[in-house]
């Protein structure tokens, strides 16, 4: 039988139980604390006086290559790696950098450059105004704290993604000469040289790719905002420096806080395609505005049926937000379901559910009540389950509708499943696997007659079907009760 | 002992507690979402170092949020990684399907962690955050800079990867 669960459990289940042997040992607890206790070499805090000094005897044996370049970048750098950030350096230490700043032609407001160095002013105060002073400089930072890159882009008003490969190579010089790591955790960025593709001709090849892969013209490659790094990387210092080309097309470029959508294509360094891949959103992929409500009350009340109401609540998909105006697992909420929300998904090309398709209905006031159907089923089932009252109450409360396929012939329909928090689902998969009890099963009977039609039991695949995710008619030759209603 | 010694004694303790719930779930997302266990690694510790460093700034509220949370930095952090140098490096990797316990599988979890993470990445990542990290669709909409309306999409059109996947899967067995 075919076995397609793929709920939330099941992908839990198989990849806690699949990975089972992948743990986060307490090998890797101790990198993280290295790391965080100061696992970097020579983590030595340093202060802003004796940072300059080195930076000046660096800024010496350094040739400009970018115009752009200013002196206290440096400093900064240095700083980074010693002392992180600038919001985490000292009071003393962000002021000397305001006075660093203004040394090299940078104009800040009077009155707060004085209070910098009032003897009054507290060094609290102090390291606010600094930081205030900084962020009119250089506007939010990119990422939470303000970096050197984000200086960098401030004053040459482009992001450093689109950088020319120049500049990148030289702060990411000037970054791995202060941080050994550095070049094994990001790869140091460099500028093609004797021996390298140009950047042109390996721009061509990414073009390339792009066109092969997603069938873009080269008008609307044009059009795309381009990000190009040449980088080279080694795990260790013993290993061989690995070449390579990242090519990003941006859709739509990166802001603060916001990642962007791109195109990306990497080459080998001799021009080979090793690897495409993409974060586009597709013009296909956009729920039409109308129908995002519909589609997340679906997918909340989808989450609901699978992992159980309890855990649903607990993770704040709370019913009353999910149908807000009816309670779907009601009569009436299917019947208000299959008037109102059926018709609009299906017409918006949303029909992803076959309940779409499930004619669900208020009852005739001539058919028999809804307590007495669900008497009428749970008999019915206790007798599938060898009259076992225990055993039925694993299945929570049934899921009762009321279903016009035939006029002439409506029908009450009782759903059992496994509606219980999740916890309790898990071992209860395990004794339905094991065919100890059924997956659930559902009753239909007569709504005029009270006459049972059919009882069935579900298997794999329909209870983890149950309210028709799968395309109507897709899985015709496995749907429960066909002949009920033939 | 000053404030700032509290303070980072609070936030030692809070990360070895989350290094101890969410451990093994953080390199197992790591692992599934990069296809490679070194990568995995890597990815897991530097998200909880970022964690780290990201408690003064958004330290997260307790339970769910804080797992939605650490899920995110985690697939930030494999975004980062899938991007940049690390993960052209293959030299040392140890791929996904050569870590998978077979033994452990009961004939068909094996299919389908295989599938998921055999996925495109921008499917593969809102599948592994909806129902193996229990995110909500706001939460991974946040987490990815994407909106509610992509991430029901891509569950959407993930799911119907699955179900094709698995089905001509378990059609050729």
């Amino acid at each position: 039988m075919t076995k397609l669960p793929y709920d939330d459990l099941f992908i839990r289940e198989a990849i806690d139980t699949g990975l089972s042997r992948v743990r986060f040992t307490q090998r890797n607890k101790n990198e993280v604390w290295m790391r965080i206790e100061g696992g970097k070499p020579v983590k030595k805090k340093l202060s802003l006086a004796l940072v300059l000094a080195i930076a000046l005897a660096l800024v010496a044996v350094t040739a400009l290559a970018v115009t752009v370049w200013k002196n206290y970048y440096d400093t900064v750098a240095q700083k980074e790696y010693t002392d992180g950030y600038f919001i985490d350096w000292s009071a003393e230490d962000k002021v000397a950098f305001i006075d660093l700043l203004i040394e090299n032609g940078t104009v800040f407001d009077a009155g707060k450059v004085t209070k910098l160095h009032d003897a009054g002013v507290s060094e609290v105060e102090k390291s606010r105004i600094a930081e205030e002073l900084v962020t009119e400089k250089f506007g939010e930072p990119r990422q939470g704290k303000l970096e050197i890159r984000d200086m960098i882009s401030a004053e040459i008003g482009e992001l450093f993604e689109f950088w020319p490969l120049e500049l990148k190579a030289k702060l990411s010089e000037l970054q791995s000469s202060y941080d050994p790591y550095y070049q094994r955790w990001y790869g140091k960025s460099l500028v093609p040289g004797e021996g390298d593709l140009s950047e042109s001709d390996a721009t061509a090849i990414a073009r390339g790719a792009l066109k092969d892969t997603y069938g873009l013209s080269d008008a609307d490659i044009d059009a795309l905002k381009l990000s190009v790094a040449f980088y080279d990387y080694a795990d260790t210092e013993d290993d061989p420096l690995i070449r390579a080309w990242l090519f990003e097309f941006y859709t739509k470029p990166p802001e603060p806080g916001v990642a962007g959508e791109a195109y990306f294509v990497w080459l080998s360094a001799d021009g080979e395609v090793t690897g495409t891949d993409d974060n586009v959103t597709d013009e296909a992929e956009i729920v039409p505005e109308e129908m995002v409500g519909i589609a997340e009350r679906f997918l909340a009340w989808q989450y609901i049926s699978q992992v159980g109401r309890e855990k649903a609540i607990k993770m704040d998909v709370r019913p009353d937000i999910v149908v807000p105006d009816i309670n779907l697992f009601t009569v009436e909420g299917f019947a208000l379901f299959a008037r109102e929300w059926a018709q609009p998904m299906k017409a918006a090309g949303r029909g992803f559910l076959g309940i779409t398709e499930i004619p669900y209905a208020l009852p005739d006031a001539d058919s028999i009540l809804q307590e007495e159907a669900l008497a009428i089923a749970n008999a019915a089932m206790m007798g599938q389950l060898g009259g076992s009252g225990e055993i039925l109450a694993y299945y929570g409360n049934p899921s009762i509708s009321y279903r016009v396929y035939d006029v002439e012939h409506p029908v009450w329909r009782v759903g059992y499943f496994f509606n219980i928090k999740s916890e309790e689902r898990l071992r209860l998969h395990d004794l339905a696997r094991k065919g100890d009890i059924p997956w659930g099963g559902s009753v239909y009977i007569d709504a005029k007659t009270g006459e049972i039609q059919s009882v069935r039991q579900y298997d794999e695949f329909f209870a983890n079907n149950w309210f028709g995710e799968y395309e109507p008619g897709e899985f015709d030759h496995l749907l429960p009760e066909p002949e009920a209603f033939g | 002992m000053t404030a700032a010694n509290v303070a980072v004694g609070d936030k030692a303790l809070i990360i070895e507690r989350l290094m101890e719930d969410y451990g093994d779930q953080v390199l197992r997302l790591c692992c599934v979402y990069l296809k490679d266990r070194a990568l995995a690694e890597d990815a897991a510790q530097d998200s909880f170092v970022k964690a780290y460093k990201a408690l003064d700034r958004a330290p997260p509220t307790a339970g769910q949020g804080e797992k939605a949370w650490l899920s995110r930095i985690a697939i930030n952090t494999c975004k980062d990684y899938r991007r940049g140098a690390w993960f052209r490096r293959r030299a040392k990797s140890v791929p996904l399907d050569q870590v998978v316990d077979m033994t452990a599988s009961d004939g068909y979890d094996a299919p389908l962690l295989a599938e998921v993470s055999s996925l495109p990445e921008k499917y593969r990542v809102v599948v592994l955050l909806h129902y193996y990290q229990g995110m909500s669709a706001e939460e991974i909409a946040a987490a990815l800079s994407v909106s509610r309306s992509s991430v029901y999409s891509r569950l959407k059109a993930a799911h119907s990867m699955l179900r094709a996947n698995l089905d001509r899967r378990y059609s050729d067995d």
